[in-house]
C-alpha cells in the first residue's frame, strides 16, 4: 500500500519537475515575469510539502531552500543566472533522487551534500543584500476562470431540399454534440403522405437545447451551412439542462400542438429564476464550484492503453468475420446488426486512436534544454524555435523518436552551428538558430531541424567515403548519394572525436532506429548556410483504412490515404505500353505492374486489370492488379523477423475469412520504381 | 512423474521424406492441416509465407527445402507445426511445414544419444541427438539453432545451392 503511494508521489513529482524545467527555460528568456516566478516558488513549496511524507528527505532539504531563494526574488529580489544555473542542476539532481529512491547513497549523496552547500551559500548571499524581511506566506492559489456556461436553444428549419446541398446533418448533430448537454427534439409533422413522399427530401425540423462553454462564435461556426434555417437564441446564463422542471417543461411544449418559440421559453425560464428566487442562484454557484472541480482529465498507466489498443484492434478482426458471414447468410437482421458493430467498431477505433495520441510538445523541454546546456558548453550562442508542437503523435511513435532527435540536435549544434566569431567573420549574426518543425502532411507527419551554422562539406564526405571504402575513387555519383553515406556505420567526418558526436555511431543508428517505426529521413544541406535534416513518420503505426485488392489468389492492401481513384484497362494496353505509362482521364500516368513486380506467376491474367492510381509526393502512379475488393479496415500486423528483409510489404492483416492480406508500401515500392527507371 | 517432467522427455515426431525428426512437445503450440499459405513477394521459395494464427501473421517456412530436401507438392497429410521458438529472452512463432506427423514419443534422458558425426547428413548443431527404435532413428532437433534468424538468414542467401553443409 505504501509503495502505491510512493509510486504515486513519484509520478506526481516527475510530473511537477518537469513542468518546473519548462517554466525555467522560459523564465530564463522573460527574468521580469511575475507569474512565472510564483509558478516555481508554488512547485518548490508542494514538493517540499509532500516529500517529506513519503520518506524522500532530502528532496524536501532542498527544495525547502530553493524555496527561501525564490521568495526573496518575489519579494523584490532580480532573479540571476547563477540561481538559474543552480535550480537547472537542483532540477536534474531532484530527478535523479526520483529515479533511484532506494540507491540514494554514495555518488548521488555525495552531489546532494554539494549542492545544497551551494543552495546554502546562495540563499546566504542574497539575503544579506536583501533589504526586504523574509516573510513565507504561501500564495492564494486562485482558479483561473472559465468559460461560462449557458442554454441555447436553437430551432433549424431545414429546407426542403437541404439533402441537395450536401450538407451532412447528422454530423452537425454530432458536432453540437461535443460542445456540451444537448437535448434534440425532432418533429414529424410536415412528413406527407406515402405516395407524395420523395426520398432526397427533408421533411423533418428540429428543436436544439443545448448547454455549453463555448461562445456563440463556436455554435456559429458548427452550423455555417445551415446557419439562414436556424434560429440562434440564448435562454440563460446556466445550464438548464441539469434542471429537473425545465427538462419537463420541454417535454410539455414538444408535445403541445403549437409551435413554440423562443420567446415562450424565455418567459418560462425566467419564471423558473424568478420562483426559486435567491436559492437557486446560490445553488447554481455550488454546482458551478462542483462542476469545476470535475475531473477534466485522468493520468492512465500507458500498458492500460496499450491493452486497450489491442482489444479493438482484436475486435475490428472479429467484425470483419462478423461482416462476411452477414454478407454470406443475407438475413437482413444479422446484417443490420454486423453493420451496426462495424460502424460502432469504427468510433471506436477512432476514440481509442486519439487518446494514444500525444503532442510532440511534450518533447520540446527536452530538446529545448539539451541545446541550452550543450551550447553554453561549447561556447556557442545557439536559439532554439519550436513551431508546431501542437502536432499529435502516436505514443510508441513519440517514444521512438526521441533519441534520434536527440541526436540529430547534438550533431546540430556541435558539426553545424559555428563559434560566435567564426560567423562574425563569415558575417552570419553571433548568434545561431536551430529551428525545430513539426507538421502535418497527408498521412504523415514531418518533423525537421533546421539550422543555420556550416552546413556538411560535400567534399569531405566523399574523401572519407573512398577512404573507408564505401565508395570507388573515380566513381561519380550525385549530391544525394553522396550525402547517404552519412547513414553508413561508422561514418563521421569530424577529425577529432569529442565527447558529444563524432565517433561515427550516430546515424546509422539514427536511421535504424527510425525504421523500426516505419520513419524516413533525408539530409539537406548548403556550406554556409545551414542543413535541414526531415523525418518523415506515419501517424500510427497499428489500424489504417486500405483498399483491399487482389492479384492471382494473393490479396494486398493498399493505404486509403494514398489512394486517388480506381479505373480499368484492357490487359494488352499494358503489355503493348513501351514507355509505361497509360493515359487515364487524358492524363498520362506512370505504372508499376504488380503482378510482374512481385513475379506472382501469370496462369489467370484477366483481360480486363484495374488501375489503382494512387499519389507518390505529388505525382500520380497507377499500381496494375486484378480486381479491386473494397475497402477495408486494415489491423496491422508485423510479418516477423523472418521476413524483417522484405521492404515492399510494411505489414499484414487478418482478414474476416481468415486469410490474410498483404500492406503494401507504396512509398517504398514507388521510390524504388522511380529510382530505376533514373538510372535506366 | 511430475508434469514438468513429462514434458520435458515427451517429443512430437514427424516425417520428412524417408526421414523421421522429432521436436519437445513444449516447442510446439499446435498442429495445423495444411492450408492456403499466403506467399510474400520477392522472397526466397523456402519462405513459404504467411498464415493466420489465433489472429497474429504466422511466418511459415518449409523444412523440406530448409533441410535441402527436394521440393514436393503438398498432400492432404502435410502440417504446418507451429512452434514457439526462444531466441535470446524474446518468444517468436514459427511455422514449420512437415510431410506429416507421426507419434507423440515418451524418451528417457538416457535413451538419447549423441550424433555420430560420420554418415550425418545433417548440421550435428542442429541436433539433440538421436533416438533409437524398432523402424529406424529418430532425429531430435533443436529448433531454437534450426530456425534461428541467424540461421534462416544464411539459408536465405545460398537457398538455390543443393549442397550439403557438409
Amino acid at each position: 500500500m505504501i509503495d502505491h503511494f510512493k509510486e504515486k508521489f513519484i509520478e506526481d513529482a516527475t510530473d511537477l519537475i518537469n513542468k518546473l524545467e519548462n517554466d525555467l527555460l522560459v523564465l530564463e528568456e522573460n527574468p521580469d515575469e511575475k507569474s512565472l516566478i510564483e509558478q516555481v516558488f508554488r512547485v518548490m513549496h508542494t514538493l517540499k510539502g509532500v516529500s517529506g511524507m513519503y520518506g524522500f528527505d532530502n528532496i524536501g532539504e532542498l527544495t525547502h531552500k530553493l524555496e527561501t531563494l525564490y521568495d526573496f526574488v518575489r519579494e523584490g529580489t532580480s532573479l540571476t543566472k547563477d540561481m538559474l544555473d543552480i535550480t537547472f542542476t537542483a532540477v536534474d539532481h531532484i530527478k535523479n533522487l526520483l529515479e533511484s529512491p532506494e540507491e540514494a547513497s554514495g555518488k548521488l549523496k555525495e552531489n546532494h551534500r554539494i549542492l545544497l552547500q551551494k543552495v546554502i551559500s546562495l540563499v546566504d548571499k542574497v539575503n544579506k543584500t536583501s533589504e526586504t524581511n523574509v516573510t513565507s506566506t504561501i500564495p492564494e492559489i486562485k482558479l483561473e476562470n472559465e468559460g461560462v456556461e449557458a442554454t441555447y436553444f436553437i430551432k433549424f428549419l431545414p429546407d426542403i431540399d437541404i439533402f441537395k446541398r450536401g450538407v451532412h446533418i447528422l454530423s452537425i448533430f454530432d458536432e453540437l454534440h461535443s460542445l456540451g448537454n444537448c437535448i434534440f427534439i425532432s418533429y414529424t409533422q410536415k412528413i406527407p403522405e406515402l405516395k407524395d413522399f420523395e426520398l432526397s427530401k427533408c421533411y423533418f425540423y428540429w428543436e436544439i437545447y443545448l448547454a455549453t462553454t463555448r461562445n456563440p462564435d463556436d455554435l456559429e461556426e458548427v452550423m455555417m451551412f445551415i446557419m439562414h434555417e436556424t434560429e440562434l437564441h440564448k435562454v440563460a446564463n446556466c445550464n438548464l439542462l441539469h434542471n429537473h422542471e425545465f427538462c419537463e417543461q420541454i417535454e410539455t411544449f414538444s408535445r403541445s400542438e403549437d409551435n413554440i418559440n423562443s420567446d415562450k421559453i424565455q418567459k418560462f425560464v425566467d419564471n423558473l429564476v424568478k420562483t426559486t428566487g435567491g436559492d437557486k442562484s446560490r445553488g447554481e454557484k455550488v454546482l458551478k464550484i462542483l462542476t469545476e472541480s470535475k475531473i477534466s482529465s485522468i493520468r492512465v498507466a500507458s500498458d492500460k492503453l496499450d491493452s486497450l489498443m489491442n482489444l479493438v484492434s482484436e475486435l475490428i478482426t472479429t467484425q470483419a468475420e462478423l461482416s462476411l458471414i452477414a454478407e454470406n447468410n443475407n438475413l437482413p437482421r444479422l446484417t443490420a446488426v454486423a453493420e451496426n458493430i462495424e460502424k460502432i467498431s469504427r468510433k471506436l477505433r477512432e476514440n481509442a486512436f486519439s487518446i494514444c495520441l500525444v503532442p510532440i510538445s511534450e518533447m520540446i523541454t527536452r530538446f529545448h534544454r539539451l541545446v541550452r546546456d550543450l551550447s553554453s558548453e561549447l561556447g556557442k550562442e545557439v536559439v532554439f524555435l519550436a513551431e508546431g508542437t501542437e502536432t499529435e503523435l502516436d505514443k510508441t511513435i513519440i517514444d521512438g523518436i526521441g533519441d534520434p532527435l536527440m541526436h540529430i540536435l547534438r550533431n546540430s549544434i556541435d558539426h553545424g552551428i559555428e563559434k560566435p566569431d567564426v560567423r562574425i567573420q563569415k558575417g552570419k549574426s553571433p548568434q545561431g538558430i536551430i529551428l525545430f518543425k513539426a507538421f502535418y502532411q497527408g498521412t504523415h507527419v514531418i518533423i525537421q531541424v533546421q539550422d543555420d551554422g556550416s552546413g556538411i562539406n560535400l567534399k569531405k564526405v566523399r574523401d572519407v567515403a573512398v577512404k573507408k571504402g564505401f565508395l570507388h575513387p573515380e566513381e561519380a555519383v550525385n549530391d544525394k548519394r553522396l550525402l547517404n553515406f552519412i547513414f553508413f556505420p561508422g561514418f563521421t567526418t569530424s577529425e577529432n572525436v569529442s565527447e558529444i558526436s563524432g565517433r561515427g555511431v550516430g546515424m546509422d543508428v539514427v536511421k535504424r532506429k527510425l525504421s523500426e517505426i516505419r520513419g524516413e529521413i533525408d539530409i539537406d544541406t548548403k556550406i554556409d548556410v545551414g542543413t535541414t535534416i526531415t523525418i518523415k513518420l506515419p501517424l500510427t503505426l497499428s489500424i489504417i483504412d486500405a483498399l483491399l485488392v487482389k492479384i492471382d489468389t494473393t490479396r494486398f492492401l493498399i493505404p486509403l490515404a494514398v489512394v486517388d481513384f480506381c479505373s480499368e484497362v484492357k490487359h494488352e494496353t499494358i503489355v503493348n505500353s513501351s514507355s509505361h505509362r497509360l493515359i487515364i482521364n487524358g492524363e498520362l500516368i506512370p505504372f508499376i505492374y504488380l503482378r510482374e513486380e512481385f513475379s506472382i506467376n501469370a496462369n489467370h491474367i484477366p483481360k480486363t486489370e484495374r488501375v489503382v492510381i494512387v499519389n507518390y509526393e505529388n505525382q500520380r502512379i497507377g499500381l496494375i492488379v486484378d480486381a479491386v475488393v473494397g475497402e477495408h479496415q486494415a489491423v496491422l500486423k508485423p510479418l516477423g523477423e523472418v521476413f524483417r528483409k522484405q521492404e515492399v510489404v510494411s505489414g499484414a492483416s487478418v482478414l474476416g475469412d481468415g486469410g490474410v492480406a498483404l500492406v503494401v508500401d507504396t512509398n517504398k515500392l514507388i521510390s524504388e520504381f522511380t529510382q530505376k527507371n533514373i538510372e535506366n | 512423474m511430475p508434469k514438468t517432467e513429462i514434458s520435458r522427455n515427451t517429443f512430437l515426431s514427424f516425417r520428412l521424406g524417408e526421414e523421421i525428426f522429432a521436436v519437445n512437445v513444449s516447442k510446439v503450440l499446435e498442429v495445423l492441416e495444411i492450408q492456403k499459405i499466403t506467399q510474400i513477394p520477392r522472397m526466397p521459395r523456402y519462405m513459404r509465407g504467411v498464415i493466420s494464427f489465433r489472429g497474429e501473421v504466422l511466418p511459415v517456412i518449409d523444412t523440406r527445402l530448409k533441410f535441402r530436401m527436394p521440393h514436393k507438392e503438398d498432400t492432404s497429410k502435410t502440417v504446418i507445426i507451429v512452434l514457439e521458438l526462444k531466441p535470446q529472452d524474446k518468444t517468436v512463432m514459427l511455422g514449420a511445414i512437415a510431410d506429416a506427423v507421426k507419434d507423440v514419443i515418451l524418451i528417457n534422458d538416457g535413451e538419447i544419444k549423441p550424433v555420430p558425426s560420420i554418415n550425418s547428413h545433417y548440421n550435428a548443431e542442429f541436433l539433440l541427438g538421436m533416438y533409437k527404435t524398432d523402424e529406424g532413428f529418430i532425429m531430435i532437433l533443436d529448433v531454437d539453432k534450426v530456425f534461428s534468424i541467424a540461421e534462416i538468414d544464411m539459408v536465405n542467401g545460398i537457398i538455390d545451392d543443393v549442397e550439403l553443409d557438409e
